[in-house]
């Protein structure tokens, strides 16, 4: 009887906290729970006053129970390696990407000044070409132009040499 | 008289070549060939000496115990985000008001790297939350504020990329704003109820002497790694806006189409 007594109370408080700290989502089951505990709670009051000496047996094994859950959670957090390896993890991956932007800029950066250097260097020769065109279309006007020039020569000398003759 | 051609009073031309300072500064030592090498050199030292004395010199702290650990690499990031904020809000005004491009230059790469540092400091809070309080977040003063600060930089990178001919100045104006923020956060320590405390006291300067050196060394090992990263993005802006210069001068001299 005690040991069903005892359970009663261990299960009884964890449901008492969980019915009060949730927002109540129905009536009707709080209602249920409500009924269940008070019950609970009668059966435990009576037990705990028919004994004195297993009412502190009670009080002592759930301050047991609530020290093992601290020592439990203080060991945890002592030994919470998982976090720590979490966050420095977060911390280089960050970086490691930063450094790949940065590596990644820079590769841009010289396709962008190869591209540069192509235009100009399409540029360049564009212009020198036109140049060169420029350059061959000048000295074959100046050619023209002698031959036309050496043509009137040898034409004027023709008719001067015929108007002596006559 | 026009507003070009106005004359600032001295003591604003004080406080001018005053901010102008960081920035010669930091192109100085981007136009040294040694500096990126030199700096991530001596933070990689850094990062193995201050992953062992973390791991194996440091007490554990009385009630965060081994999450702890997180604070040496957290705090340290937070500092740096705070130092590319603060660059790049000295940088913004320096542009705004002289329109230099270096500023501009300056900038950028401190807002990314406030962007970077900012995620790091975010996400090794989220975990150390999760670890300590068993929340990945709460909505707290200090949390809430950092988060912002962390989005008004990511908004300026956003701008700067899709904002188009004026980007330059509406990121300069976003990047002032997110400033003003800097020391309403650094301030927030003594207001926030949940923040997770360095010392007893919540103060740096109340944490042990072996606790306190292996701090500072991080400090000093981020601080390094950030102005090697610094100076390695100064050093792309500048490239990127140098040849993007030559393309429109080599377009107005008839080079380029």
């Amino acid at each position: 009887m005690r040991a069903i007594v005892l359970f009663a109370i261990l299960a009884a408080t964890p449901l008492a906290v969980a019915d009060t700290g949730s927002a109540a989502p129905g009536a009707k089951i709080d209602a249920k729970i409500d009924a269940k505990t008070l019950a609970l709670e009668q059966t435990c009051k009576e037990a705990l006053n028919a004994d004195p000496k297993f009412a502190e047996h009670v009080v002592a094994t759930i301050n047991d129970q609530t020290a093992q859950q601290h020592i439990d959670a203080a060991d945890h957090i002592a030994k919470n390696e998982l976090h720590v390896i979490m966050a420095y993890a977060a911390m280089w991956i960050v970086a490691a990407g930063f450094v790949i932007f940065l590596w990644r800029r820079q590769q841009d950066l010289k396709a962008e000044i190869e591209m540069l250097r192509n235009d100009l260097a399409v540029a360049a020769k564009a212009e020198e070409d036109a140049k060169a065109r420029a350059d061959a279309d000048a000295k074959a006007k100046a050619d023209a132009d002698a031959k036309a020039k050496a043509k009137a020569k040898v034409v004027g000398d023709a008719k001067a040499d015929a108007k002596e003759t006559k | 008289m026009s507003p070009q051609t106005r004359r600032p009073g001295p003591l604003l031309r004080a406080v001018g070549r005053l901010l102008e300072y960081p920035i010669r500064g930091i192109h100085w030592l981007a136009d040294a060939r040694f500096t990126v090498p030199i700096a991530a050199g001596i933070a990689s030292l850094g990062f193995a000496t201050t992953l062992y004395l973390v791991f194996a010199y440091a007490p554990l702290a009385d009630q965060l115990f081994f999450n702890q650990k997180i604070f040496y690499y957290h705090v340290a990031h937070a500092f740096m985000l705070f130092l590319a904020v603060a660059l790049c809000g000295i940088s913004s005004v320096m542009y705004l008001w002289r329109r230099e491009p270096r500023s501009d230059d300056l900038a950028l790469a401190a807002a990314e790297l406030a962007v970077a540092f900012g995620a790091v400091v975010l996400i090794t809070g989220s975990i150390w939350a999760k670890a300590a309080w068993d929340l990945w977040w709460v909505w707290e003063k200090r949390l809430t504020m950092s988060l912002l600060l962390w989005l008004m930089f990511v908004g300026y990178v956003l701008v700067r990329r899709f904002a188009g001919a004026s980007a330059e100045r509406l990121a300069a104006g976003l990047a002032i704003f997110g400033t003003a923020g800097v020391p309403l956060i650094y301030t927030m320590v003594d207001a926030s109820d949940h923040h997770p405390q360095a010392g007893s006291n919540g103060n740096v300067a109340t944490l042990g002497p072996e606790m306190k050196l292996v701090f500072w060394l991080s400090v000093l090992t981020f601080a390094f790694w950030f102005f090697a990263l610094l100076i390695s993005r100064v050093n792309s802006a500048r490239a990127d806006r140098e040849i993007r210069e030559l393309r429109e001068h080599a377009a107005d001299a008839g080079l380029l189409m």
